[in-house]
């Protein structure tokens, strides 16, 4: 039968071909290599425009954040060439490529490569969600592409990449500040008893979050009567709300996107539970929680990762205006890609260079100090150590006062006060 | 922990009502057109975006829009019948899921063309009443919604048992061969049922959208439910899909209690693989295999 | 059967071979000729990476055919198997550092496992019910994978160690090897299935997919069909997920166990052609490219255009080749083979 000769064949074919290729891609990586830098050396620092990829989720479940976000990156971008582009490169363009990694790690994996190999991208931005971070961050330090994100995971600098940058705080980070902030205001101000409860969503983000949220709870003398997961997108909140109710808890930490946290907020609300929330962000912070919730949403505090009147130099003209050209406020994870998208053109102003090597290089050393454009991450200069993490940033505490999120806490990024 | 109960029973009907109504459309097509529509969950999006417009615009109440959504909802489910459902009546039920998933796959995306991805909110007065009877809390426009979805079930019931048409239909139901060789014209009646099952999801999703928010993919979720729910009653038994849909309602919200707040869902899909596993063509089967 | 002890030694006189000179035979070494050649052409890895995935899901779609085409028991349930395989894989991989080519084995013993366990309760089930059933199971093990989260790493994910290039630990820098390992996969699961399907167990499997009352009649055992049928797949399915896993990097459970990824493998098979051998493969080689197309050329243009062009290629697609586009495919091969045959006659 020829079925066996078939069998046979193919498999001496393929080991052929395996030990063949095998030897010969590593070579044929090499010599890419040389010739993209051979280029470089020869054209003399001139450039008419450098390409930045943008993969900000702009289909599906991650749709509203990505669209918001990716407008902020073009902000950014038209903000840079107005300033006169990169001026190493003679005053070379930022060109944006942007594509929709969906919300799947394959998807996310194509579209990442597809801006790599084909579209030859200096530096790669964007993919919020910490999931898809977690793979384009995989594609860019095998292809050597240095990517600055705004995802907060803690996983994502914990592996020694050497291409990735997180200019936002870390996740467990939030958590921290959340709770010290319940204690230094409400607990030790207000007398309030320290009895917390912690929900938070079923997805990274929300675990994450809650890990750093107990640690510190318990090391600040809190009692923790209830510490839970839920399953994110629910339709009644009820049940949830039911069991905070009968913990007993005095200090509600939910960390919850925008659906859930306004269900959860509501329902507290009309049941008639007696307890303060301190968000964990995201939900807490966008524009249709306060649509949503009205007048509602006023006095309700949250955690966020940036905030449009955190106490920086220029950002209240880069908020301002996005508000101009998108119709809605500045939102943490759009003010983050606007600081992202920076970091790559002071970068690639450093690097004097197209080459992404060159230009991690240049990141890696790079220190955004305050007054300069993007440097408007809440804390000190944007700065990353060596794990590829903004080591200078943290958290601040917002508060809806007056239909818009102030920002009241730590006192060095605050620019509002605390209303009890 | 036991005087809690009552207000987990409560809470798990009000919002299992929903269920229902979602699964009883779902049902009534599969049982006269023997189709799964996988875009189900779809026809609540759209009603609840017809609803959120003509709010916008008008200001009138939500539950006023119905009017206008009920026949709006109702022609888009007749036209997809007619030129699309009707293709794959006689195919196999792969070609009818693929076709319902791709259309699904659509319709979510024209919503997010048209409407961006934003979340819109309905306000309304009443979502901020609450009553409470005995130590159980129950939001007004929850009732409002279970209320619309209780009413829409009986008038679909008197229209299945009380008018020509009704009967028609369920004639076709049990036997479609048999119904076209009385003279009974089913083009006709796949479209009105095909129209009736948009109609009541999309009403459905306008009775939510009062304490609930639109998106583009606001569905997904229901249209889950619906078919756990409907296979969980026996496909094409109405009152089955109603009963399964108060059911995972509230075994839904005991496994937020007792199991985890994470684990809701999977205690209904427990459940649901349980019963069905002891009773294969679901809960009020008359036993036929 | 007689040419079996004989062809060794007719290939060897390659002369005057009626064998290798038959396009039934030459084709498709020819075929397999030039998808060897494939690295050589496609020089940009993006492109190749998208190939890969196209025999990575048409693979895929051939293990879900063997329940889904054949038996017709539609099971929109298979990214637990897939996801098992690439869950089992990544893990062993991550606590105790076995490699790949090991822990697949035991992702796709695991896989049948958790196939028989489904078996006893959804075999009972027919048509809509059978799908809806696998559906409640995906999602079954999606929750159960995201709620414990110190085995399984939880809805944050894994990520599969990274290991710059090492044949050991099926990681590669570069494209090239993932390729051949996976066409090697493909050309194994064809030939097992071609083979299957012209087995015993083949035709009792088509002969419950086309009346399942008839089967019984005739004395075929249906459950223990149905049983093998599922564990084959099962077991195929979940080591292409643990090549998927290597390959994409990074996994969670709400997308490796979501119905989008059951849909995803079996519609290479709808596509291309429900109980046939190469339905799946030249489904795959439209289904991936065309979502991978209308990403580049309609993701930047409006959000969601891209996916509805998508779902609208698809409605069309089902509507005009009910059957699967290996149909027409299939007449012009037959017709190149007449032709290729009338003409080495004339010689």
């Amino acid at each position: 039968m020829n079925k066996k000769l078939l069998v046979i064949l193919s498999l001496v074919l393929l080991v052929v071909m395996l030990s063949l290729t095998g030897c010969g891609s590593s070579d044929q990586g090499k010599s890419e290599d040389k010739s993209s830098g051979e280029k470089q050396q020869g054209s003399e620092n001139k450039v008419d425009e450098v390409v930045v990829g943008v993969l900000y989720p702009t289909s599906g479940n991650l749709a509203r954040l990505g669209g918001a976000a990716q407008d902020a990156v073009k902000l950014a971008a038209e903000d840079i060439n107005a300033a006169g582009g990169i001026k190493s490169l003679g005053g070379a363009k930022i060109k944006l490529e942007i594509t929709d990694p969906g919300s799947t790690p394959e998807s996310t994996k194509s579209a990442s490569e597809r801006l790599i190999q084909t579209k030859k991208v200096s530096a790669l931005t964007g993919d919020y969600s910490s999931s898809l971070s977690m793979v384009t961050s995989e594609i860019a330090e095998r292809a050597k592409i240095p990517f600055v994100t705004a995802s907060i995971s803690d996983k994502l600098s914990s592996r020694g990449f050497k291409y990735f940058f997180q200019v936002s705080p870390k996740g467990s980070m939030f958590g921290e500040t959340q709770v010290r902030f319940a204690k230094e205001s409400l607990v030790d101000d207000m007398g309030v008893q320290p009895k917390a409860a912690i929900i938070f969503e079923d997805t990274t983000y929300g675990s994450s979050t809650a890990e750093g949220l107990k640690k510190t709870a318990e090391e600040l003398g809190f009692d923790i009567v209830l510490n839970e997961p839920y399953q994110a997108g629910f339709t009644d909140a009820t049940p949830l709300i039911n069991k905070i109710k009968g913990s007993g808890a005095t200090i509600l930490f939910p960390v919850s996107y925008l659906t859930d946290a306004i269900l959860i907020q509501k329902t507290t609300k009309l049941m008639g539970v007696d307890i303060i929330t301190v968000g964990g962000g995201a939900g807490y912070l966008m524009p249709e929680f306060r649509d949503a919730l009205g007048a509602d949403a006023d006095g309700v505090v949250s955690v966020a990762s940036w905030n449009k009147d955190v106490n920086k130099p220029g950002i209240e003209d880069v908020a301002t205006r996005y508000k101009e050209k998108y119709g809605e406020f500045l939102t943490e994870h759009s003010g983050e890609a606007y600081a992202a998208t920076w970091v790559i053109a002071h970068g690639i102003e450093k690097a004097a260079s197209t080459d992404p090597t060159a230009i991690r290089d240049a990141i890696a050393e790079l220190i955004v100090e305050d007054g300069m454009a993007g440097g408007i991450m809440p804390g000190g200069n944007i700065e990353f150590d060596e794990t590829g993490w903004n080591k200078n940033v943290h958290p601040v505490i917002i508060q809806w006062q007056d239909g818009e999120p102030k920002t009241i806490y730590p006192a060095q990024d605050a620019t509002s006060e605390f209303r009890k | 922990m036991a005087e809690i109960v009552p207000q987990i029973i409560v809470s798990g009907l009000l919002i299992g009502g929903v269920y229902a109504l979602v699964s009883v459309g779902l049902s009534l097509l599969f049982g006269v057109v023997d189709i799964v529509n996988f875009a189900h969950g779809e026809f609540l999006m759209l009603g609840m975006y017809t609803t959120y417009w003509i709010w916008v615009f008008s200001g009138v109440d939500p539950l006023i829009t119905l009017i206008i959504s009920i026949p709006v909802m109702f022609l888009t489910g007749a036209l997809l019948m007619k030129y699309l459902f009707k293709r794959v009546i006689d195919a196999s039920p792969l070609t009818q899921i693929f076709l319902t998933v791709g259309l699904q796959i659509l319709l979510q995306n024209v919503a997010l063309m048209a409407f961006s991805a934003n979340y819109r909110t309905i306000q309304v007065v009443y979502n901020e009443i609450v009553w409470n009877i005995g130590g159980v809390t129950i939001q007004i426009s929850r009732l409002i919604a279970f209320f619309i979805a209780i009413l829409l079930s009986i008038i679909l019931w008197l229209f299945l048992t009380r008018t020509d048409m009704g009967k028609a239909m369920k004639a076709s139901q049990l036997d479609r061969e048999t119904a076209k060789l009385m003279g009974i014209n089913t083009d006709k009646i796949f479209m009105i049922a095909a129209g009736i099952s948009a109609a009541i999801t999309g009403a459905a999703g306008t009775a939510i959208s009062t304490f609930f928010y639109v998106f583009p993919t606001v569905g997904v979720s229901f249209g889950l439910m619906a078919y756990i729910t409907v296979i969980l009653g026996g496909l094409g038994n109405l009152k089955g899909a109603f009963v399964g849909g108060l059911l995972i309602g509230v075994a839904e919200a005991f496994g937020v209690q007792y199991v985890g707040a994470d684990s809701g869902l999977l205690l209904a899909f427990i459940i649901f693989i349980v019963l069905l596993t002891i009773k294969p063509q679901g809960l009020f089967s008359k036993g036929v295999a | 059967m007689k040419n079996v002890k004989t062809s060794r030694q007719e290939i060897k006189n390659t002369a005057g071979n009626a064998m290798i000179l038959n396009p039934r035979n030459y084709l498709p070494i020819l075929g397999l000729a030039l998808a060897l050649l494939v690295p050589l052409i496609v020089t940009n890895s993006y492109y190749l990476g998208l190939i890969n995935l196209v025999i990575l899901f048409g693979a895929a779609g051939i293990a879900w055919n063997i329940v889904g085409g054949y038996a017709r028991q539609v099971s929109l349930g298979h990214s637990i198997f897939f996801g098992i395989g690439a869950y089992t894989t990544t893990l062993l991989q991550i606590k105790f550092n076995i490699s790949p080519w090991i822990g697949m084995f035991f992702g796709g013993v695991f896989a049948v496992l958790i196939g028989i366990l489904m078996g006893m309760s959804v075999f009972r089930m027919k048509g809509h019910y059978f799908a809806v059933f696998t559906i409640a199971y995906s999602y079954v093990m999606m929750l159960l994978f995201q709620k414990f989260r110190g085995l399984t790493g939880g809805a944050e994910g894994l990520s599969v160690p990274f290991n710059d290039g090492s044949l050991a630990m099926f990681q590669f820098s570069s494209k090239v090897p993932y390729y051949y390992i996976f066409l090697l996969a493909l050309v194994l699961i064809i030939l097992l299935v071609q083979r299957l399907g012209k087995s015993r167990i083949g035709y009792y499997w088509t002969a419950i997919g086309q009346d399942e009352q008839a089967a019984m009649a005739i004395g075929i055992n249906i459950a223990m069909a149905k049983h093998l049928a599922l564990g084959i797949s099962a077991f195929l399915t979940a080591i292409l997920g643990s090549f998927y896993a290597q390959y994409v990097y990074f996994i969670e459970p709400f997308s490796m166990f979501s119905t989008h990824m059951s849909v995803e493998i079996a519609l290479v098979a709808i596509v291309g052609g429900l109980g046939t051998v190469m339905g799946p493969v030249v489904g795959a080689i439209v289904v991936k490219p065309i979502a991978e197309l209308t990403n580049m050329f309609l993701g930047n243009v409006l959000p969601g255009a891209n996916y509805a062009l998508y779902g609208l290629i698809l409605i069309v697609a089902i509507i005009v080749i009910p059957n699967g586009l290996i149909v027409p495919i299939n007449r012009l091969y037959q017709k190149l083979i007449n032709r290729l045959e009338r003409s080495s006659d004339r010689n």
